[in-house]
Parts: C-alpha cells; structure tokens; sequence
C-alpha cells in the first residue's frame, strides 16, 4: 500500500493512503501539519499559508465525499493549494518582494555556513515570481518530475525547465556573487 | 541533482519546520466552510425571493422545447439504476385501485383527458456564461416554467456561485433592496443590492427582448460593474435541464414547468401533472402494486394521486394529477411504471 509522502503527493499507483479513505476531520487531523508545512514552503509566508490550507479545505470540506472517491485525494488537495496560491492576486504583498541584496554571506571558515547558506537561500526565494517559485518547490520539496509539474500548473514541460532554469540560474548568480556558493 | 540543487532542497525542508502549527486549523476550516455554504444559501435565497409573476409560466420553455437540443438518450444514462430494479413496472392487472372512487368513475365535465406519449426531451437552459477558471460548468434546472442555469464557484476568493434566470414577465421582488439603474446589453436594467450578512446580495434583471427577462443573481463577491460584466458576457447556448428520472412517458399537451433534483412537474391551462420523489413516508392502505413496489392510488376534490413505495431508494415516489385533468387509473400506473429514477436525483 503506498502512503502520503512529507510532501504528499504519492508517486505510485496504489492503494488510497489511510487518509483518503478516512472522513474529512480526519483527513485535517492527519495532514493538515504537512499541508501547511507545504503551503508555507510554497508562499514564504505562515499567515498566507495558514489562509491557503484553510481556503482550500473548505472549499472541499462539503465535496469531501466525491474527492475520497478518486484516488491520491492528498495530491488534488494539495494541486488545489498550488493554483490557489497561484491565482491568489489579492495577496500580491506576501513574497514577492525582489530583493535588492543578498543577505550577509556566512564567513567560508564559518559552521554555520550551511545552516546560514539554506537561510539565505529562503530568503532569495522570497525575490522570485510566484511561478518560477512554485517550480521550485514541486521540483525539490515535492521532488515531482518535470511532467507531473507541467500537468499539475497546466503548462508544457518546455514551461517548466525554462521557469526553473531562470530561477536556479537566478539565485545561482546572486549566490555567486556573494559566494556562498558558485566557485566550484 | 548538483549542490546549489541539494541546498535549495535543505533550505525548504529547513524552512518547512517554521510552518504555522495545525492546531485550530480544523475548527478554522469548518467555520470557513460554514461561511460558504451560508453565502450559497444566501444566493439561493435571493433568487428564491424574486416572485416571477404568473400568467404565461412557460412562454419560454415553449419557445425551447420546438426546438430540442438535446435527445432524450442524452440524459445521463450510466447514472441511471437499471430500469428493471428500480421503476415501478406494471401491468393493467398490477394496477391499484382507487380508495375513493371506483376506476370506472367518469370523469368530471370540465376535466381534460391526457393522452400518454413516448419518451421525453428535456427543455434547455439558453444562455451561457464564458467558462473560466474558478466557476463550475452550469447545472440547469427549471421552476415554474423558468429556466434557471447555476454556476457554482469553485474558487470562491475571486468568485461567486452565480444563478441566472429566464421569465417571459419582468421578475417582482418581496425583499426590500437598493436599485440603481444599469446599461446591460444595449437594455436599461436594474441592479438590486440586498444588504444582509454574510454577503451583500446583488440581483440585475433587465428585459432582453420582447416576453423574455433576465436576472442575474450573486454577492458582493463582484462589484456592480462586474456583474453588469457578467451579464454582458452571456452568449446563446442550450444547456439541457437536467431531470431526476427519466419518463417512458410523456403526458401529451402538456410542458414541462418545473424539473428539480427531486421534481418534475408538466402544466397546460388545465392543470398540472406533478412527479415529486419524497422521503420514505408510511404507506399505509396500499391499494395495490406498481411493478415490485406497493402502492396507493387515491382520489379526492384536488385529483389523483398515486404514492409509490419505492423501498430500495428509501423514497416514495408521489404523482399527482390535478383535478382539471383526467388520466385513467391503469394510464396512471403506466405512467409511474416509466419513471426511473435517477441517481442525481434528491428526495424532498
């Protein structure tokens, strides 16, 4: 039987996860921590999160019935929060400032460079454009392929390696820059 | 997957452990949800409470149904339970009698004998709404002769569950509103703004043309601009009402008035002839069968009305038909053995 991963979507073709099949309190007692953890992760931003996960859980609480009847009903959640955030334009404060600098690099003799490293890149997240963002995220948290990405956003694959090119190639040079990371 | 890639991966794993807690979530996720449904029932309400004047109740529908677009083996079939379990079937000798009147009463003077025709095409809903990301495809359904399509939203921050309405008279209100006037479709309309929580209703009707009327009925989702948007929007369209059973049988002559998850009702000057799938209601002195299920058959001042025991969907299926109409009582039970109901349908 396959189970809902950290990030939820299930990658094989088996069986409901137990949280599907359960009722919908449930299913918010048993994901809700990983759906938020993944809202947060794709907006930068715990009240944007937190509004996300709410909106969407409502908007399914009274349908819950017909969307246990499919299979990876987490996954159509969390598809839901994806083109929520995406479409969300009332909320254009949250995470979309560009940034003008790059954090303080951590010294290179420094411990706590990789600890301070992942910081800065979360902070460099928060200057990309939602899209190339939500990219990001379904690549590397959700560890998704490129084409369930494109199914997922509703673009082409071609869409999808470009908007993530832009975006590694993006941080990649301010990282440089600063470097934290680019001389090798 | 190289070290800027293992980076990005660890900080948003990192970052992930400063997620808000879940804890409140699932009472927050309930109160939004009530939120919403109130808005829908508000919606539904506002619409309700437009009492459409009587006099013509069809004029539309008879404008549709000449022309039908949708054939009747395009009602949802693979919905539909197998006919054989799930219709009363009879037979002139399953028929049950009357409990107040012999069969063979003559009807009275004035009353209008209903010829039973096959099959049934479903009146349509004409306009349309461009689709959009957000909304639902529109449901069509139809009360008193009025064809209503609603849109229902999905994506409720940037909209609302929209219900349009088609009358052949100018739709009166009961419920005490602001109006202002509005330019819809080259037509002078009136946007009616109902100020009641959770949601502002907000209702334009205008006359599209000669015996036709439209309302437009949402909340305050939308500003009045968008909504005379919305309204400029409509397109022609024929979006098929969407019945709770399918019919054998027709009654000749007669239009079909009201089609709900739970009714279908046909109409003439004479009278009406109404299908309503009720709750499971006792059914005590049954009076005979219509197929497998019990059933009573009986006759008062109003007319005929033929209750059926429909035990394996919990349900009973009532069809009345009223006194300015005559339809014999083996006609009847005919006619109740060709009703199969359907899956969509919702028991009032």
């Amino acid at each position: 039987m396959s189970r809902p991963t950290e990030t939820g979507f299930l990658r094989d073709t088996g069986s409901m996860s137990a949280g599907v099949t359960e009722g919908f309190d449930d299913f918010v007692h048993g994901r809700g921590r990983a759906l938020l953890r993944f809202a947060y992760v794709l907006s930068g931003d715990a009240h944007l999160a937190e509004d996300l996960v709410q909106e969407v859980l409502a908007r399914m609480h009274r349908r819950w019935d017909k969307i246990t009847a499919m299979h990876h009903a987490e996954a159509y959640v969390r598809t839901a929060i994806v083109r929520q955030y995406l479409s969300w334009r009332r909320r254009r404060s949250a995470g979309e400032a560009i940034l003008a600098e790059v954090p303080d690099r951590a010294g290179p003799d420094d411990p706590q460079q990789r600890v301070l490293a992942r910081d800065q890149m979360w902070q460099l997240m928060t200057g990309l454009p939602r899209a190339q963002r939500a990219v990001l995220v379904l690549r590397f948290y959700c560890d998704l392929p490129d084409n369930e990405i494109a199914a997922l956003l509703g673009c082409g694959e071609s869409t999808v390696r470009s908007q993530a090119a832009r975006a590694l190639a993006r941080m990649r040079k301010l990282l440089g820059e600063e470097g934290v990371y680019g001389d090798g | 997957m190289d070290d800027l890639d293992r980076l990005l991966a660890d900080s948003m794993r990192s970052a992930a452990d400063h997620a808000p807690s879940d804890g409140g979530l699932l009472s927050s996720v309930h109160q939004k949800s009530r939120r919403h449904h109130r808005r829908r029932v508000a919606t539904g309400l506002s619409t309700a409470a437009a009492v459409l004047a009587l006099g013509v109740p069809f004029g539309v529908v008879l404008a549709t149904r000449d022309r039908p677009v949708v054939a009747p083996t395009q009602a949802p079939a693979p919905a539909a339970p197998a006919p054989t379990a799930t219709s009363p079937s009879a037979s002139p000798s399953s028929s049950p009698r009357t409990s107040s009147r012999p069969p063979s009463s003559p009807p009275p003077p004035s009353s209008k004998a209903v010829r039973l025709v096959d099959g049934w095409t479903a009146p349509t809903f004409p306009y349309t709404l461009p689709a959009t990301d957000g909304m639902s495809a529109p449901v069509a359904s139809m009360r008193d002769g009025n064809p209503i399509a609603f849109f229902e939203a999905t994506d409720l921050q940037d909209h609302a569950d929209i219900t349009i309405t088609v009358s052949s008279r100018k739709p009166s209100f009961t419920t005490s509103a602001t109006e202002s006037d509005k330019q819809v479709r080259g037509h002078t309309g009136t946007l009616r703004t109902v100020d009641v929580q959770p949601a502002k209703q907000l209702t334009l009707s205008w006359q599209e043309s000669a015996g036709r009327w439209i309302q437009l009925a949402t909340d305050d989702t939308y500003t009045p601009k968008q909504v005379v948007a919305l309204a400029d929007s409509l397109t022609a369209a024929s979006i098929a009402v969407l019945p709770p059973f399918t019919l054998d049988l027709t009654p000749s002559g007669l239009a079909a008035d009201t089609v709900t998850a739970s009714r279908m009702t046909f109409r003439n000057s004479s009278g009406t002839i109404a299908v309503v799938l009720r709750k499971r209601q006792q059914l005590s002195n049954t009076t005979g069968k219509v197929g497998k299920y019990k059933a009573r058959l009986t006759h008062d001042a109003d007319g005929a009305t033929l209750a059926v025991d429909v035990t394996d969907w919990d349900a009973t299926l009532e069809i009345t038909v009223s006194a300015g109409l005559t339809v014999s009582d083996a006609e009847l039970t005919r006619f109740a053995s060709g009703v199969h109901i359907l899956n969509r349908s919702d028991p009032e």
